[in-house]
């Protein structure tokens, strides 16, 4: 007997078909503005910030049950902890005094060659809120958002390398794309031979894409951030490569790396407070109309 | 067999179940690894419908998709399309699925997860990303393991209480 078709005793609105069509509609509509056109900033913020304290609630005995651990931290433990703590700051101290020399000889240099001066470089810390439940995205909420001067396209990075980008700010909270989300690109160039190219995400790791067969690339190269798109600063670590196979079939070679940084470790991150300043792009060569014209009529017979 | 009239129900366990779920959806894990933990709000879509369809229905499920793809960062209208399809189907077969066994119904459920699951990958190749294997569709067969004892805990709020 068919249920779904009997007439029916109690008005209960529309049919669950009608219904149904009318919710797949907007959100099909609502998946295509969101992919290919991004209209909906405005109501994602509105639900972060209601979704934020749910947030905060499901923070807070994570939070607490920190603070015992700290309480309760045995003290042979923190003294080895402080011992190892003090080698790397005597290490890292040495290195900064020569750091701090060499940047005043870069700025008088600059100053010099009537260079622009590079803006001082600012940072933020920042805690991972949570990440991504979607398996298919690799993005990460931390806990600064609009209000802390937060913006689109700051550097993230770790103690150890470039983790990613925020891409999507909020009032309180912000988004970070990891480096490892599919076709996110990074300009780098090879530490070790200086050759510029692209590392693109995978979704789940990086390879750097189209470069030549020829190129020289080894297994242990470091990638470092070229700082070429106004977007990442110069010098910052990416990945190591891996494994560099080169293919009679094709024109590239492939090459598989491994990221620096801890990306899918962390409770603490850096955002570097910085854009690059970059002069506007030029535009480019004009070109030939006549050529093109009778190219286009050639093509068309 | 005369079965036991249900109480009027409240809304209150209703809404407590979803902020649970979206809760657990908030939880903050290691991005790997656990990929098998299924979606709650998908399974708690399945019941609700099934057992509160006049309260409980595609409106309210496409919703409540919306709220998940804020919280879980994906594309937006992802999980919408995705609740407002399991709601749907279980609607349409509702009067036959409130009567199944537990063994049918758990073998039901695994198709609906399934399918919700095959969809997003679709949707989610359709908008470019990378498929991220097989292991995915393990969070199916755990949502219809644990299908039975989720019934049992939340048909205690469908009883009716005792008499004081």
């Amino acid at each position: 007997m068919d249920f779904a078709s009997s007439p029916r005793f109690f008005r209960r609105g529309p049919k669950p078909l009608t219904r149904f069509l009318l919710c797949s509609v907007l959100s099909l509509t609502l998946l295509v503005g969101d992919a290919r056109f991004g209209w909906l900033t405005p109501l994602r913020e509105a639900g972060s910030v209601l979704l934020y304290p749910l947030q905060w609630l499901i923070r807070t005995p994570q939070a607490l049950a920190r603070r015992a651990e700290d309480f309760l931290t045995i003290q042979t433990d923190l003294v080895a902890q402080n011992h190892a703590l003090q080698n790397r700051l005597l290490i890292a101290e040495a290195r900064l005094q020569r750091q701090t020399d060499l940047q005043r000889e870069n700025q008088t240099l600059r100053e010099l060659s009537q260079l622009r001066l590079q803006p001082p470089q600012t940072s933020l810390l920042a805690e991972v809120l949570y990440t991504s439940r979607d398996p298919f995205t690799y993005k990460l909420i931390i806990d600064k958002g609009v209000q802390e001067g937060m913006k689109e396209g700051f550097p993230v990075v770790d103690a150890r390398g470039l983790v990613g980008q925020v891409t999507r700010v909020q009032p309180l909270t912000a988004e970070v794309t990891l480096l490892i989300e599919r076709n996110h690109p990074v300009p780098v160039f090879i530490q070790r031979t200086g050759l510029r190219a692209v590392v693109f995400g995978t979704g789940g790791g990086v390879e750097v894409r189209y470069l030549a067969a020829h190129a020289d690339v080894q297994a242990g190269d470091l990638l470092v951030t070229s700082g070429i798109d106004g977007i990442y600063p110069a010098g910052l670590p990416v990945a190591r490569v891996t494994r560099a196979e080169k293919d009679a079939g094709s024109p590239f070679v492939r090459v598989v790396c491994e990221p620096m940084a801890w990306i899918e470790h962390h409770r603490a991150l850096l955002v570097l407070n910085e854009k690059a300043a970059l002069p506007p792009r030029p535009e480019p060569a004009p070109v030939i109309v006549v050529k093109s014209r009778r190219n286009k009529s050639t093509s068309e017979e | 067999m005369p079965t036991p009239l249900l109480k009027p129900h409240t809304t209150r366990w209703l809404v407590l179940s979803f902020l649970l779920a979206l809760l657990l959806e908030l939880l903050p894990i290691e991005m790997t690894g656990w990929h098998w933990l299924p979606n709650w709000v998908g399974v708690l879509v399945i019941y609700w419908t099934l057992h509160l369809p006049r309260t409980f229905g595609i409106g309210l499920a496409c919703a409540l998709g919306l709220l998940t793809d804020m919280a879980s960062a994906s594309l937006f209208g992802q999980h919408a399309l995705v609740f407002s399809l399991l709601s749907y189907l279980v609607l349409i077969r509702q009067r036959q699925m409130v009567m199944y066994s537990m063994l049918q119904q758990v073998m039901v459920v695994l198709g609906l997860m399934l399918l919700s699951q095959a969809l997003t990958v679709v949707v989610r190749l359709a908008t470019g990303a990378a498929f991220i294997g097989w292991g995915y569709f393990a969070a199916s067969f755990v949502a219809a393991a644990v299908w039975p004892l989720l019934s049992h805990v939340l048909a205690l709020s469908l009883q009716p209480s005792k008499q004081r």
